[in-house]
């Protein structure tokens, strides 16, 4: 993190230190309380945060420093579930999966049925902080979200 | 100005200060998130937020979409309108 503001305050000056420190902040935003309620660990926000204090440095290339870190988070989640999904199908509990969901879709929807919450399986499990690597590079070189135009501040 | 501190004082005010914040519940959640290094998510979870994500993007920019379009509709008519004699010029007054 301390790199990333230092790499931030070298290549962009005041300013850059300034987006390295909000690239933090919205990381530990964005991040913070999926960890909180346990859906990621600590590791992958403080990753997220260490690649967050780039922002700075981003905006020397001509991104956005103000949407850098926010545009990291969408994708490593979209990333994530891309493997999520993978490896799910792959470990043949895509389906279950999806029973579960309908399951929980159906029982709030009814107001006669009480409403049954998803049980995550928790022995399925994946380091994110794989899809956090991957999407940082894909945003860093070539962003995608410009492209696919689910981004809303285009 | 200068001011003398007592011998100590002021270490011994930061040490209790910071000692006194871990023993809060935010400072004890910042200790557990400091030591923490887990980097292990739930699949199940991972793919629903995914979801999410992909769902809000893109009807936040449909709503966008819709709001640029009729306000672009809603432009050309009155343009119409004021060239047509439809629409007063005054139209834009008050």
């Amino acid at each position: 993190m301390m790199g990333g503001l230092i790499l931030s305050f070298f290549t962009a000056g005041p300013l850059g230190l300034f987006y390295g420190f909000i690239g933090i902040l919205i990381a530990m935003v964005a991040f913070g309380w999926m960890w909180k309620i346990q859906i990621l660990g600590a590791g992958d926000v403080k990753l997220l945060m260490a690649l967050g204090a780039l922002s700075g440095a981003a905006t020397s290339t001509g991104k956005n420093g103000l949407t850098f870190t926010v545009d990291l988070a969408l994708l490593s989640l979209i990333v994530g579930g891309a493997l999520a999904l993978i490896l799910l199908i792959i470990k043949g509990r895509f389906l279950a999966f999806l029973k579960k969901f309908y399951r929980f879709l159906l029982t709030a929807l009814d107001k006669n049925l009480e409403t049954e919450f998803p049980k995550a399986d928790s022995s399925l499990q994946m380091p994110f902080g794989i899809s956090i690597a991957i999407a940082s590079i894909w945003v860093w070189f070539d962003n995608p979200l410009i492209r696919w135009g689910i981004r809303p501040w285009n | 100005m200068n001011l003398n501190l007592k011998k100590g004082s002021g270490t011994r005010h930061r040490v209790f200060a910071l000692s006194s914040f871990f023993n809060t519940r935010l400072g004890k959640t910042c200790r557990e998130f400091i030591s923490d290094e887990s980097g292990q998510s739930v699949l199940e979870y991972v793919l629903l937020l995914s979801a999410t994500v992909i769902g809000a993007g893109l009807l936040a920019r449909g709503i966008l979409n819709s709001l640029d379009s009729g306000i672009l509709k809603l432009g050309g008519q009155l343009e119409k309108d004021l060239k047509t004699g439809r629409a007063p010029l005054t139209v834009y007054q008050n």
